[in-house]
């Protein structure tokens, strides 16, 4: 691969990986270093993948995987699977709390989702993976990204929610002053 | 299909637009103008996705990132991490330094390119002039030699191919690609020439080191895995021998 291939897909790619590393990690030095690692093994052994349209995917998978791989903890993935489905649907409310919420605010609340769920959904959030994508990148079945979307979406409002629940417990001094007055 | 099918398939469906042509959604799709109570979940799952997503795109990655993905170095700040290139090359140093310094009885002669058609056009070569590449990964190979901590005797953290196409400098030596990258260590500037094992079969056996000094400059010859290196510098041969 050429230079300017290579910066190029760097240029392409590289924010997405790292707002996904930083879901993931949850600080920046270890996402910048999980995205740095990823582009590492793509240039020792990215050339071997034939297939252009592949190599989004492969960048995520691998990232994920080096994730993994640091934190050596994956046996839980399974198990959580086991839990009910969620049932209820967004609200009109969810929408308009998120836009009146920062980025990061909404970063914290997703990376407060459980790790099972919050992978396929900052995946699905980052739109660059369609459900099918995800589900070959986490190597699961497609019903298992459906069902942990849903799950995931689920902790998300219900996190969003807890923000904007802390958020309305601060009241401006002045305001408390003259409601006692 | 029901309406808890369709919103099971739904929910995979990206806020961008991107799956609108994907089989297993259209139908899903197609439900959702037939029923109100089933647009109306979707326009708000929508809604609350595209707002989610919206935020998420205002997280900027750290401004040094690129550059140091594209230099190789490490972005943490701390200086405790090393580049991830760097790790790479120390865990394979690790396995070839133990072939490379198993030979440490290493041959010097009066002549010591004598039959080694590498060795003698890697210092001529390093004698001539203009020197220097460029390209991403010759930047980020040159990064990972320089590395003080780092044995040479490990892979160049590049595959060979893929050098070959960076835009490295290569020469040829009688229809042979050889990969010269230069880099600074140790106070001096050191030339590695990197060739195919099997395209110059007689010059060195696997794990063999050989060094010596000619026409001014020094020369360490070893081999790791399916390559062989040479390193060529002015500095003294301890100097060189120490990197590997």
């Amino acid at each position: 691969m050429s230079s300017h291939a290579f910066t190029q897909l760097v240029d392409t790619h590289y924010a997405s990986l790292y707002r996904f590393a930083l879901s993931l990690a949850r600080n920046t030095p270890d996402a910048s270093d999980l995205v740095q690692q990823t582009f590492f093994i793509w240039a020792t052994k990215g050339h071997a993948l034939r297939d252009a349209a592949k190599v989004k995917a492969w960048l995520f998978t691998t990232l994920y995987r080096e994730f993994l791989r640091g934190r050596r903890r994956s046996a839980r993935a399974t198990s959580l699977d086991d839990l009910p489905a969620v049932k209820n649907d967004v609200t009109a409310e969810d929408v308009d709390r998120v836009a009146k919420l920062d980025a990061a605010t909404v970063l914290v609340a997703l990376q407060s989702v459980d790790e099972i769920f919050r992978v396929p959904l900052t995946l699905f959030y980052l739109e660059d993976l369609s459900y099918q994508q995800i589900a070959t990148s986490l190597d699961i079945p497609i019903g298992t990204v459906m069902s942990r979307l849903s799950r995931g979406k689920a902790q998300l409002r219900a996190a969003l929610a807890s923000q904007d629940l802390e958020g309305s417990k601060i009241v401006p001094f002045s305001e408390r002053r003259s409601a006692q007055a | 299909m029901t309406n808890e099918q369709a919103k099971f398939i739904l929910s995979g469906y990206r806020p961008n637009g991107q799956d609108t042509s994907d089989p297993s959604v259209v139908e899903g799709l197609k439900q959702a103008k037939l029923d109100p109570q089933l647009a109306d979940w979707f326009a708000k799952e929508q809604a609350h996705a595209a707002s989610i997503a919206a935020k998420l795109r205002e997280i900027a990655p750290p401004p040094e990132l690129r550059s140091a993905i594209l230099a190789g170095s490490s972005v943490s700040g701390d200086g405790a991490a090393r580049s991830p290139w760097a790790r790479i090359v120390g865990y394979a140093a690790a396995a070839c330094l133990l072939v490379a310094l198993g030979f440490l009885g290493y041959r010097a002669s009066m002549d010591p390119t004598q039959g080694n058609r590498l060795a003698s056009f890697a210092i001529r070569d390093a004698h001539a002039s203009p020197h220097g590449a460029s390209g991403t990964l010759t930047n980020i190979v040159r990064t990972a030699l320089a590395d003080e901590a780092l044995a040479l005797s490990a892979d160049v953290p590049i595959d060979y191919e893929a050098l070959l196409d960076s835009g490295c400098r290569t020469v040829d030596l009688d229809g042979h690609d050889v990969i010269e990258v230069c880099f600074r260590r140790s106070g001096a500037r050191v030339h590695l020439y990197a060739a195919r094992m099997d395209e110059f079969p007689a010059e060195l056996i696997q794990g063999d080191v050989k060094s010596g000094r000619i026409n001014g400059m020094n020369f360490v010859n070893y081999t790791c895995g399916e390559l062989q290196y040479i390193l060529v510098s002015e500095a003294p041969l301890e100097t060189l021998l120490g990197m590997l």
